[in-house]
């Protein structure tokens, strides 16, 4: 930022150069509104960042206490007192995810290989665009209805594994459609064209070259996927049940940690420290799962630059 | 070299060039003695250095600019004579890591010094660039922006600095009944002269331009060469043109500007236009001219 | 030979299929969420849906129209609170940040945009709410519209943030030269032009931060109370409208959901539609938007 050391370059001339009255310049005026217009800026990016450290630290600062070893491998008591550890949801949302995944990636993977390297500009893959735009912005216990309508209630499966991992895949579609196909775009027409030139199909093509390309950023997605399944809620309240006990196979219904937190704070009597403990684990998955997707993203720039 | 071919190497007519016989190489005193006989200067670079982070892209550049003369900066591309132009009024703190030495006096004081008031000097030094940049308003919105932002608010006397702008820039017959229509519907020689009428409405007393008609047709670019010539009657201008041509047309004054193999830009010569063009002191200035190289 | 290339055909095939999936579930959803609620339409008719001011299953009544009114009230206090501080903090990152700064502000973002909504919801319940049940007001419990909005507020500023900041960044720096060359400062410059110009997307910032604010369920349902009532002040104030606790249309399917059956769950899944349909439209509207924008400025 200038101050004006030296006398300001201001003109002190009455008549501009073409003769006509000056008009005023209100440098200093200007110079004030300025410095405290960045100052208001400064607060908002401030605050900002602030609201992070608040939220963060004040789980943080009331969860660490209460976590232990034995919290993370003793399972939940069930029932009202909230008493016990996570271990069960903690496994609970390793199923959940894989199972997800499992669904969510063949398709959303084969959706964007075809709309990256087989489709054109038609107005069929505007129309399919366009529903993955849509897809993307239904709340998530729309999926949930959809889900206990769909799954467990019309098709029988009831609370389970995977009535819920179907709904939480049909909601992480558009997610790992729209990385996937960004990082197939990235890869380099002549890499592609090298290929084919050689004689090689388009699907040998895409197999031996473009995927293996394009791999590491579809693995992002992925695991930005893994990350928004592991902080879903709605979907899975009305369609993985709340049993706190570990499930045995996919008809099983349970409960993954964010989930197993909610229940904590809206139905039992679990002190406050418990309820902070599992936020904090949760949080530590978050920033983990966070941490390796750019850690992975900027990998793969290196590599493509 | 006769004068005829150079005039034919400059597809001028043999009028325009003087017919006395070219001197000697000049040693450097005479020359800078010469360039003390010029009219007073209004900006004056004294070895000017610009670092763009290591790299060296102007190298001591010391050159007196003429009052209410039109001084036309010429040079292969790549020889800074953009980066000179926009040190004139500091666009090029803009860029990162940009570092400066030596001094550029306006009026004789250092624009150059940490506490200088830029928002001050860009008002007193106008700018207009090489592709027309209108803003996305309006005409009118467009020419009373500048007065608009130093405070004045009176629409009467916002809609006479419009009127007058626009008729300092030869283009208030063509637009005066579209001033509320956007600007961006104007073609591109007439959105030049609106950015120009921009640039006067808030009284510079310099208008730097750059390469101003090179994104333009013939016809718009001969329009805008008129429009110098009746501009600097009241205005200093300096214009980077590498249409040498233009140069030898619209000019007073002429810098050549040449870079070498280290592409760090180094003022070669300055001097009237007229003996620059026909007899210039320097070989590499020579060789320009006549189409050698660049 | 020729196996090579049936194989070929097949794959492209199978993966047709795939991007059509999608398409394939949102219209499953459209449809099932439409079947499961039509029993709802039918006998309780759209119009007594939406204007009835009455949700009490119980006798049978089921306008939705408090939990409309409560999922705007919600949505409108958190964009009022989150767009200066977006606006504010996309603008200090795209033109004021300096570059090491930037490199701490936007992880923040990002980090903003990972935490899960009942993390959201756990520190708004404890710690927000006991905070504002502290406001003399009458039959105050901390439980309501601006514990709901200043929670959704902090949601919604990553959307606001990334997106603006991507619309500022998309001005071509001509412009801002221009004005930097008028000797105009840069305050000025970036609210005369830089901001102006970026104007259709930021809006379609705006647009998106509510579609998300509409479909936030289990922040909500933690911190607003759930009582299906228009909300209306608690006092004299009118300003403590905000502290009445409402419900949500979201909120309003989490909370019965779990026991409700027959017409009543019938009801939920219309809020369901309404909620799907109301988001369809904004999304649009928003992509709308920011494509104009994007073909605009190419």
């Amino acid at each position: 930022m200038e101050t004006t050391v030296n006398l300001p370059l201001s003109s002190r001339q009455r008549l501009s150069a073409a003769g006509q009255p000056m008009l005023a310049s209100g440098y200093g005026r200007r110079r004030f509104v300025q410095g405290a217009g960045f100052a208001l800026l400064w607060a908002a990016a401030g605050l900002t960042v602030g609201l992070l450290a608040i939220v963060i630290g004040y789980i943080f600062v009331r969860g660490l206490p209460g976590l232990s070893w034995r919290f993370l491998v003793t399972a939940p008591e069930g029932g009202l007192s909230g008493g016990g550890g996570i271990s069960t949801t903690i496994v609970t949302t390793a199923y959940l995810v894989l199972l997800t995944l499992a669904i969510a990636t063949p398709l959303g993977s084969g959706a964007a290989l075809y709309m990256s390297e087989y489709a054109g500009d038609s107005l069929g893959l505007q129309i399919v665009r366009f529903g993955i735009e849509m897809l993307a912005g239904v709340p998530s216990i729309v999926f949930g209805l959809f889900g206990y309508a769909l799954f467990v209630t019309r098709m029988h499966f009831g609370f389970s594994l995977l009535s819920a991992s179907l709904a939480t895949a049909a909601l992480v579609l558009p997610v790992v459609i729209r990385t996937a196909e960004e990082s197939l775009q990235a890869v380099p027409r002549d890499l592609r064209e090298a290929s084919l030139a050689l004689g090689t199909t388009k699907w040998q093509t895409i197999w031996g070259v473009v995927l293996p390309s394009a791999l590491p950023g579809m693995l992002t997605g992925v695991i930005l996927s893994a990350g928004r399944i592991v902080s879903e809620t709605a979907v899975l309240y009305v369609t993985l049940g709340g049993s706190s006990l570990l499930p045995r196979n996919i008809m099983d219904g349970g409960r993954t940690l964010a989930l197993h937190l909610f229940y904590l704070a809206t139905e039992t009597n679990a002190p406050v420290s418990k309820q902070m403990a599992t936020g904090v684990v949760l949080i530590a998955l978050i920033l983990l799962i966070n941490f390796s997707t750019n850690w992975l993203g900027r990998k793969w720039k290196a590599k493509t630059l | 070299m006769t004068t005829k071919t150079l005039a034919q190497a400059l597809r001028l007519p043999l009028a325009q060039l003087q017919t006395s016989p070219r001197p000697q190489a000049v040693p450097l005193a005479v020359a800078t003695a010469a360039r003390q006989s010029l009219p007073a200067a209004t900006f004056s670079a004294q070895d000017y250095s610009l670092y763009y982070g290591d790299f060296l892209a102007l190298e001591r550049i010391s050159l007196d600019i003429p009052a209410r003369q039109i001084t036309a900066i010429i040079g292969p591309s790549g020889c800074g004579k953009t980066s000179f132009l926009r040190s004139l009024n500091r666009m090029n703190d803009l860029i990162k890591g940009v570092r400066t030495e030596g001094s550029i006096l306006l009026d004789g004081q250092d624009i150059l010094l940490p506490g200088t008031d830029v928002v001050a000097l860009r008002r007193r030094v106008g700018m207009v660039f090489q592709r027309p940049n209108p803003f996305p308003m309006t005409i009118r919105e467009n020419v009373s922006y500048g007065p608009r932002k130093l405070g004045e608010h009176n629409r009467a006397r916002l809609d006479e600095i419009v009127e007058r702008s626009l008729r300092q820039a030869a283009l208030w017959d063509e637009v005066k009944d579209l001033l509320d229509r956007p600007a961006m519907a104007l073609s591109g020689g007439q959105q030049q002269r609106l950015c120009i009428a921009r640039a006067l409405a808030v009284q510079p007393e310099v208008l730097l331009m750059d390469e101003p008609a090179s994104a333009l047709d013939p016809v718009a670019t001969l329009k805008i060469e008129e429009l110098m010539r009746d501009l600097a009657h009241d205005y200093t201008i300096v214009v980077v043109t590498h249409n040498m041509q233009q140069a030898a047309r619209v000019s007073d004054y002429t810098a050549f500007f040449l870079s070498g193999d280290d592409r760090t830009g180094r003022l070669v010569e300055f001097g009237r236009t007229k003996e620059v063009f026909t007899k210039p002191h320097d070989r590499r200035t020579e060789d320009y001219i006549t189409g050698r190289f660049g | 030979m020729r196996r090579r290339y049936l194989w070929d055909r097949l794959v492209k095939y199978l993966l047709l299929a795939s991007a059509f999936s999608a398409l394939l579930v949102l219209l499953l959803i459209g449809l099932f969420t439409l079947q499961e609620a039509w029993p709802a339409l039918v006998r309780v008719g759209p119009l007594r849906l939406l204007t009835g001011t009455s949700w009490r299953p119980g006798q049978g009544q089921y306008g939705i129209l408090p939990m409309i009114a409560g999922s705007l009230w919600v949505t409108a206090v958190s964009v009022v609170i989150a767009l200066p501080i977006g606006l504010g903090t996309a603008v200090f990152l795209v033109e004021v940040a300096p570059g090491r700064l930037a490199g701490v502000v936007k992880p923040a973002v990002e980090l903003l945009a990972g935490i899960p909504s009942v993390v959201y919801g756990l520190f708004g319940m404890l710690m927000l709410v006991p905070l504002l049940r502290r406001l003399p007001v009458p039959r105050n419990s901390g439980f309501g519209i601006l514990a709901a909005g200043i929670v959704l507020a902090v949601m919604v500023l990553p959307t606001l943030i990334t997106i603006s900041a991507d619309a500022l960044r998309a001005v071509p720096q001509s412009y801002k030269e221009g004005s930097l060359a008028l000797g105009v400062t840069h305050w000025q410059t970036i609210w005369g032009v830089i901001v102006p110009a970026a104007r259709s997307g930021i809006v379609a910032a705006v647009i998106l931060a509510v579609g998300r604010a509409l479909g936030e369920t289990m922040a909500m349902i933690m911190v607003i109370g759930n009582s299906p009532i228009i909300p209306v002040p608690l006092s004299s104030n009118p300003l403590t409208i905000l502290l009445s606790q409402a419900r949500t249309l979201t909120g309003n399917i989490a909370v019965e959901i779990a026991y409700a059956s027959g017409l009543q769950e019938s009801a939920l899944f219309a809020t369901g539609v309404v909620l799907f349909l109301l988001i369809l439209l904004i999304n649009g509207t928003a992509r709308l938007l920011l494509g104009k924008r994007a073909s605009a400025s190419a």
